[in-house]
């Protein structure tokens, strides 16, 4: 799903190092460096996806600040802290050095692949961790707005415009967004936002917080942030296709 | 028996068209669809409606645009007719700026049918 996203990793405990290494690489390209002053000199001058730094390094009279590097560093970049044992009155001791995250050792590679991904999929860390906090209590089909619509209108109603919304869904998936890389263009933007706006009103909860995620890349010209998340939308699509024929039931009573 | 309150909608999304005049024809009001501004300033010509609906983004011309020709309009009648602003992009303008542009409502897609008739219903009655 990520690809060609650069990942500065500084950590010289080597048995956690070793861990990231094998957790990180199949995610991005990976610049590993085994001390804080490499570390300087690199963020200088290369632009990165994302850094995970030792909290604090051995041989280092103090902790890591990820507030310094952020001062140095080329550009913008989310910073996060690798850490063990951090006592209860510590935990937000890496907050206040700057860092905007903390993965903990011992190294759970499933927690922190879940910890990462937000912020690989593009610098807009917030925005990224609120469409993937939103899809993940989105449903397929909200079946409040179901009933709600079931009131106004009949089922067989209801079935045909259901259908002709899986019409405009497969015409922007087969047409659309079939090869990519997708160029932002004022169309395709045009037809996202038509399908947000579609699905929302017709309670498809994943496809509206997808749409809506890849209208607002797209509005802003992020070009790769949004072809990724096209991926997330063309997911929704087949989901919400899957369901819609196996699981609504929007059959005459 | 009163006449029924002619609607009309200014909305490019068929699907929301098709779900709108459903609902509305529900009350039992008149429902007329335009897919554009264009088209809704020409059906306006045509005939006078109790109340429009207007969604903001629709290609050709806008809801903005079409609202702005629409207050301009010499005939009183078609240029105080109660209109209600429907928009997918909530950061866009704030409500106070809908009030500016002339709209009596605004209302947020997706939308809640029971609010699009309860907005519709406290306009009209």
């Amino acid at each position: 799903m990520v690809k060609s996203k650069l990942i500065l990793l500084a950590d010289d405990n080597s048995l956690s190092k070793n861990v990231l290494e094998r957790i990180l690489e199949p995610m991005a390209s990976l610049k590993i460096c085994s001390s804080l002053a490499e570390v300087e000199d690199f963020v200088k001058v290369v632009d990165f996806d994302l850094i995970l730094l030792q909290l604090h390094f051995s041989g280092e009279k103090e902790f890591t600040s990820a507030k310094k590097i952020k001062s140095l560093s080329k550009a913008e970049c989310p910073i996060l802290a690798i850490s063990s044992s951090l006592s209860l009155g510590e935990t937000h001791m890496y907050l206040n050095l700057g860092f905007d995250a903390l993965i903990s050792k011992p190294i759970r590679p499933k927690e922190v692949i879940l910890q990462i991904q937000p912020y690989l999929l593009g610098k807009d860390a917030a925005a990224h961790q609120v469409f993937f906090e939103e899809l993940s209590t989105a449903q397929v089909i909200s079946t409040s707005q179901l009933t709600q619509l079931k009131k106004f209108a009949s089922i067989s109603k209801l079935k045909e415009i259901y259908d002709e919304f899986l019409q405009e869904c497969r015409h922007l998936v087969w047409e659309r967004i079939s090869t990519f890389p997708v160029a932002i263009e004022e169309e395709i933007l045009r037809e996202i936002h038509s399908l947000k706006g579609n699905a929302g009103t017709l309670g498809a909860e994943k496809l509206y917080t997808s749409a809506k995620y890849c209208e607002s890349l797209g509005r802003q010209n992020k070009e790769n942030d949004f072809n990724e998340s096209l991926f997330f939308l063309k997911n929704a699509i087949l989901e919400f296709e899957e369901y819609y024929n196996k699981e609504l039931g929007l059959k005459d009573e | 028996m009163s006449e029924k309150k002619k609607i009309l909608v200014g909305e490019d999304s068929s699907i929301i068209i098709n779900l709108t005049k459903n609902v509305l024809a529900f009350e039992n009001y008149s429902i007329n669809a335009a897919r554009n501004g264009k088209e809704v300033l020409d059906m306006l010509a045509k005939e006078d409606f109790d109340l429009l609906l207007l969604d903001i983004t629709m290609p050709q011309m806008d809801g903005i645009q079409c609202i702005k020709e629409i207050r301009s309009l010499s005939e009183k009648k078609k240029n105080k007719i109660p209109i209600i602003a429907i928009s997918g992009n909530a950061g866009n303008y704030t409500p106070e700026e809908y009030r500016k542009f002339g709209f009596d409502e605004f209302i947020q897609k997706p939308l809640n049918y029971d609010l699009v008739l309860a907005t519709v219903k406290k306009i009209l009655n």
